[in-house]
């Protein structure tokens, strides 16, 4: 092995070039005489970098798991490029669960063909964007903290004995809290803490809310932060700063080999910073007034990095290919792929509008109506039938009574549910308020008893009654006709995350308080406590027939509960970060498909999407095509199809049965929601940047 | 399980690995010193402006040099690489007269550090070939080595343009290796 700064420098060169630090790249280009080193930069393909981190990853991996005599000893895989650099974390990460019988084997996931590149274990992430965010996210930490930043497990382990200096400190601590998805958080404008429970990482923020992040700073800190992150290698850590030029034979101008790369880094959206490893974010569905700024926010250059990441291994190219823009870098790539996957701008219809993120989105179920919730305190009804083709939208203001006179409530609409025959739209808001409004855009009702923001809002079946669970601790079921509150149960100890009714009368909320409890209408206690969870349940989700209830976790774990266990039926260990969301397909006895096997669908801040088969208890299928967070999953009606949407703005469109990708978008803006319209023929999709798009999966 | 099975050979053996840095200041000859323990050309060796990091085999040890550069700007960085050093090699322009009480001061601060607490240290005292080269006793006691007590320590005169002592003080390294 040898191996020079020269060459080290050429590669972080450009990777700045190609991840759209054009500024950074040209200092330090000049400054590390890059001109001047005898590289042929012409034959250095792209990515080379995130290459050769990703084999150092693999390595590591298997020289962690295999033990002194030489045996595989415990498979450690999911390994997070910083958790890879401290040594000293080793002894202390937990055995990293695998689905039995498959250790190492080939996952049916990847798609067949084009791996070349990814001799990697398919489980194992390319995940270019923790190890940044991570560091990004520190060096907010570093210049503007006021948040609690709150060590776990891997963060635990020292800054300096992982060897670096002091003047590096502040690099190598950032990227130990963004590893370890710990609560590397900054409370920023305005966070209030979370009542209780769960750790009060980024209290103000709304799961959501903290994706509001997307200040200057934090991108630019992104990039600082990048410079940081290698440092944490102690061999890069001084190359930056060459003072001498070192004479070689040929000088070579290696900007002209690099241009193709450079050119994707210009579809990034400056203003999009997703969640990095960011317990927090879900952490935290806590009150807050305003906008509240997270860290690990990893600033979108990052994410475009970790596009061209992929545009190396031939696995990857859809994401690098649907990053559009200048598109040279896929010219580069063999294209193993068949580009039909990616869904023609001519199949997208983006509907703009909103002025904020908008959090969520869902299709009306009778007719093409797409409703949107937003930052900017409105929701939207959006008309997509294919008659009208001029998108209009009717805008769903929210006010609240002020001075005798109605003004906007500038609080987020964070829940929307459409009534069983769609002709009413309930909204939950961070006001407090959860209205109800016809299909024409005038408001019907309001109901108001929550003493805090509501998280999360249902209809039930029949339609008689809407739930919400509220920051209060509390939730409601409210009688729809009249719009009073029914009943309020004030069984958690800390705010309540998502409710699901069961029937038309009972329901599981669950909270940050990690309990989730069954409750009656009627009956004044929970009729069921489900306890097992070691950190906040973030949704709940019955199974078609009701029988069994999903939940995820900030735990990482996914569980499965009956009615007539106390225990979990299932503990359910994959993901190595948090579980955002899980959704049951519409499959199996009861159901639409009843030849069809029931699954289950979890989204995790891992980047990854796993596939459930709740009677085995085994993961079917892991969707590892994101390359940040994935905050929402939704089956087609037909349950054959699976859309995901992730920060890294990619909506995927997955076949449930061999777990491949089948068609890709990419939007302007992270996604928060994605969901099929009744039919099956469309998807929706809203956006960090504030757009909504819907996807006419027709015809392809 | 091809791979695996290579992997496993190529699992770090901390009995059978060190980490090797090499430092001194600029024009000391660590590049060459480095080459030469590579087998490598040294007809083109220029200032170092960064690092160079080389595998090399020695008495069955596998040793990872680590040559980091030496001018005066980048020497405030060397103490990024200390952490988890095995063996300090230092090496000393013997024609250097002028340099040596920086040489020297460079040393001593550096081993303060505490990564390199009871860390072994090798001085190579080079370029023996030059008729107006001091002596290895000459430097020691120049440098006045003496004050390294307590520490495992050696100072072989070498000439790395061809080779001569670099076997010798190899020798020294694999045998005083902190382990």
């Amino acid at each position: 092995m040898s191996f020079s700064s020269d060459e080290v420098n050429f590669l972080v060169y450009r990777y700045l070039q190609e991840s759209g630090f054009l500024h950074s790249a040209y200092v330090f280009g000049i400054e590390s005489h890059i001109s001047q080193s005898n590289i042929n930069g012409a034959l250095v393909p792209p990515a080379a970098l995130l290459t050769i981190l990703q084999k150092g990853l693999l390595y590591t991996e298997v020289e962690w798991s295999v033990g002194e005599d030489g045996e595989v000893a415990r498979p450690i895989e999911g390994l997070s490029l910083i958790d890879a650099v401290m040594p000293e974390v080793k002894p202390l990460k937990p055995i990293v669960k695998t689905e039995p019988g498959k250790p190492g084997a080939v996952d049916s996931s990847a798609p067949a063909g084009g791996n070349q590149n990814n001799n990697a274990k398919p489980e194992i992430k390319i995940e270019p964007g923790t190890g940044v965010a991570g560091s990004a996210g520190g060096n907010k930490i570093a210049g503007s903290t006021t948040g609690t930043s709150t060590p776990t497990d891997q963060s635990a382990s020292e800054v300096d004995s992982s060897g670096n200096a002091a003047n590096n400190a502040g690099g190598t601590y950032a990227g130990n809290n963004g590893a370890g998805g710990n609560q590397a958080s900054t409370g920023g404008s305005n966070s209030t803490s979370t009542p209780a429970g769960g750790d009060l990482a980024a209290p103000g923020a709304s799961q959501k809310k903290s994706q509001n992040s997307n200040e200057a700073g934090s991108s630019s800190s992104g990039n600082a932060g990048n410079a940081n992150a290698t440092s944490t290698d102690d061999a890069a850590s001084s190359t930056s700063t060459n003072g001498n030029s070192s004479t070689s034979s040929s000088v070579e101008q290696p900007t002209s080999g690099l241009t193709p790369a450079g050119g994707t880094v210009s579809t990034s959206n400056p203003d999009a910073a997703a969640s990095g490893g960011a317990s927090t974010a879900t952490g935290s569905k806590a009150p807050s007034g305003a906008v509240t700024i997270r860290v690990g926010a990893q600033g979108n250059n990052v994410q475009s990095g970790s596009s061209n990441a992929q545009s190396s291994a031939p696995s990857g190219t859809i994401s690098s290919s649907t990053s559009g823009g200048a598109g040279t870098p896929a010219a580069l790539v063999p294209m193993d792929i068949d580009e039909n996957i990616e869904i023609p701008e001519s199949k997208a219809r983006v509907l703009r509008g909103h002025e904020s993120e908008v959090f969520i989105c869902a299709w009306n179920p009778s007719r093409d109506l797409l409703a949107s919730g937003s930052g900017d305190s409105t929701a939207r009804i959006w008309d997509m039938s294919d008659a009208n083709t001029n998108s209009n939208q009717l805008v769903l203001r929210h006010c609240i009574q002020k001075g005798g006179a109605e003004v906007p409530s500038n609080k987020d609409v964070t829940s929307l549910d459409w009534n069983c025959d769609g002709s009413l739209l309930a909204t939950g808001s961070y006001d407090g308020y959860a209205r109800i409004w016809k299909t024409d855009g005038r408001l019907a009702s309001t109901l108001g008893q929550h003493k805090g923001p509501i998280f999360a809002l249902k209809w039930n079946k029949c339609g008689n009654y809407i739930l919400s669970a509220g920051v209060d601790k509390t939730t409601i079921i409210w009688d729809a006709s009249t719009g009073q509150c029914t009943q309020q149960f004030a069984f958690h100890s800390a705010p309540a995350l998502d409710v699901d009714w069961q029937t038309n009368q009972a329901f599981a909320s669950c909270s940050t308080d990690q309990r989730i409890h069954v409750c009656r209408l009627g009956v004044n206690e929970p009729i069921k406590t489900f306890k097992g969870h070691t950190n906040e349940v973030n949704a709940i989700k019955w199974c078609p027939q009701g029988q069994l209830l999903a939940s995820c976790s900030d735990d990482m774990t996914l569980k499965i509960w009956s009615m007539n266990r106390d225990r979990c039926c299932h503990d359910l260990q994959a993901h190595s970060k948090e579980i955002y969301t899980i959704k049951w397909s519409p499959t199996g006895p009861g159901t639409n498909n009843p030849n069809t096997n029931l699954i289950l669908a979890s989204a995790s801040f891992d980047s990854t999407v796993r596939l459930w088969d709740v009677e085995r208890g085994s993961c079917i299928h892991t969707l590892t095509k994101h390359t940040e967070p994935v905050y929402s999953v939704a089956f087609s009606p037909d349950g054959k199809h699976l859309a995901s949407g992730s920060f890294d703005k990619c909506v995927h469109i997955w076949s449930t049965q061999t777990g491949q990708l089948v068609h890709s978008y990419k939007g302007t803006g992270g996604i928060f929601e994605v969901c099929w319209n009744s039919k099956g023929t469309k998807v929706g999709a809203s956006a960090s940047d504030g757009s909504v798009f819907v996807l006419d999966l027709r015809k392809f | 399980m091809g791979l695996l099975s290579l992997l496993r050979k190529l699992r770090p053996n901390p009995e059978k690995e060190a980490r090797i840095l090499l430092l001194g200041l600029d024009n000391a000859g660590k590049t060459t010193i480095l080459k030469q323990l590579a087998s490598e050309d040294i007809t083109t060796v220029t200032p170092t402006a960064g690092f160079n990091i080389k595998s090399v085999a020695a008495d069955g040890f596998k040793l990872n040099v680590w040559d980091i550069g030496g001018q005066w700007k980048i020497r405030p960085y060397w103490k990024n690489y200390f952490a988890n050093t095995d063996v300090l090699i230092y090496v000393i322009d013997c024609t250097d007269r002028t340099r040596l009480p920086e040489a020297g001061s460079e040393l001593f601060e550096m081993l303060m550090d505490n990564r390199l607490k009871q860390v072994p240290v090798l001085i190579f005292a080079n370029k023996q070939d030059m008729p107006d080269a001091m002596s290895a006793a000459e430097v020691a006691e120049k440098m006045s080595l003496v004050q390294l007590q307590g520490r495992t320590w050696e100072i072989k005169a070498c000439t790395a343009v061809d080779g001569t002592g670099l076997k010798e003080g190899m020798d020294w390294v694999c045998k005083n290796m902190k382990k």
